[in-house]
């Protein structure tokens, strides 16, 4: 709807962290062509609605609300129907530390079901830090993988014979499915790494 | 047969002339086409499993990743690419992708490319002169 326009997003309450910021980004550029944004009273050249639009004014209007998230919701999930997923995709862009911990929190002590495999990427620089921290050694202990510099879209590879993929990224289940010739699910990162422990999607809308 | 006149601006000079594939939905290069065979692969795209492989590619514009000329020249590459592109708007993206692809290419036209050309049209793209020569098929 907006391809590649400027949007400019009013009543997002509260500042969303790094990563959120960089998902919404990667989302908005992989389906559409949005280069740059602005979030009223978030971004630095929006701090109020006038700020963002200088002398200019807004050619389309739209709203989201609850009906909008949930068709988002069900377009992002539109390649998915098979709920066995053979394999999680986290890092789609590259994890940061805190995403590393966030999943590391979920997976410890636990195992990665028989059937499904969980990848994770990260810059090799934050691998480093996450080798330090214990991270990588909860990863691997779970029966996961921490990979760096490359994805599965990128890089065009997956675990061998999968068929339905899952991943905490719109921007990835969005390629995956188109690339690959496979199913994706999208869900939060929780959803993801609950199904890579019991190898069964069960995430919804909340 | 018919024939219209197109008026647009030059992006990429040279003549080719085929037939039209035409879309009303904007491509996306980097993971929207496989370069290998030239065909959309976009889930939800109305061209998806279409090659535009030595077709004059009639579209909105480009979306998506700023890979979007890589995807292109690999196509060239692999001689699946476009042989000439009209098109509506003008970005970044469209523009290396047209330079890489070795397409004529022409923008900016005194009517709707979209409206008037028809997949299946006979079109000859002038992009030296901004012209393209529009047959219709019936």
């Amino acid at each position: 709807m907006v391809q590649d326009r400027v949007p400019v997003i009013t009543g997002v309450t509260g500042a969303p962290d790094l990563a959120r910021l960089k998902h919404f980004g990667a989302a908005a550029a992989s389906s559409g062509g949005v280069e740059m944004y602005h979030l009223v009273g978030i971004t630095p050249e929006a701090p109020t609605l006038q700020a963002a639009f200088g002398a200019k004014q807004p050619v389309l209007r739209f709203s989201y609300g609850k009906a909008e998230r949930r068709q988002a919701y069900e377009r992002a999930n539109v390649t998915a129907k098979n709920p066995n997923v053979d394999f999680i995709m986290l890092g789609c862009p590259h994890y940061t530390l805190e995403q590393i911990g966030e999943v590391c929190r979920l997976l410890e002590g636990k195992r990665v079901h028989v059937n499904t495999e969980l990848w994770i990427f990260t810059p090799r620089q934050t691998k480093a830090l996450a080798d330090q921290k214990g991270y990588s050694r909860i990863i691997a202990d779970a029966g996961a993988h921490l990979m760096s510099d490359t994805c599965s879209a990128l890089g065009r590879v997956i675990p061998k014979g999968t068929k339905v993929a899952a991943a905490d990224s719109a921007k990835q289940s969005h390629y995956l499915p188109a690339i690959m010739g496979i199913e994706c699910w999208f869900g939060t990162t929780a959803d993801c790494v609950n199904a890579a422990l019991t190898g069964r999607w069960s995430g919804g809308l909340e | 047969m018919r024939k219209i006149v197109l008026r647009g601006r030059k992006v990429v000079g040279g003549c080719a002339e085929g037939e039209a594939l035409v879309t009303r939905e904007r491509i996306s290069g980097w993971g929207g086409i496989d370069p290998r065979s030239g065909t959309v692969i976009e889930t939800r795209h109305e061209l998806r499993g279409i090659s535009f492989a030595g077709k004059v590619l009639v579209f909105p514009g480009a979306k998506g990743s700023s890979g979007w000329s890589s995807q292109f020249h690999v196509a060239r590459l692999a001689g699946k690419a476009p042989i000439a592109m009209v098109f509506n708007e003008m970005t970044t993206k469209i523009a290396l992708g047209a330079v890489v692809a070795h397409a004529p290419s022409v923008t900016d036209f005194d009517q709707d490319p979209l409206t008037v050309i028809e997949t299946g049209d006979w079109v000859k793209v002038d992009g030296d002169n901004g012209v393209v020569e529009v047959t219709k098929k019936a």
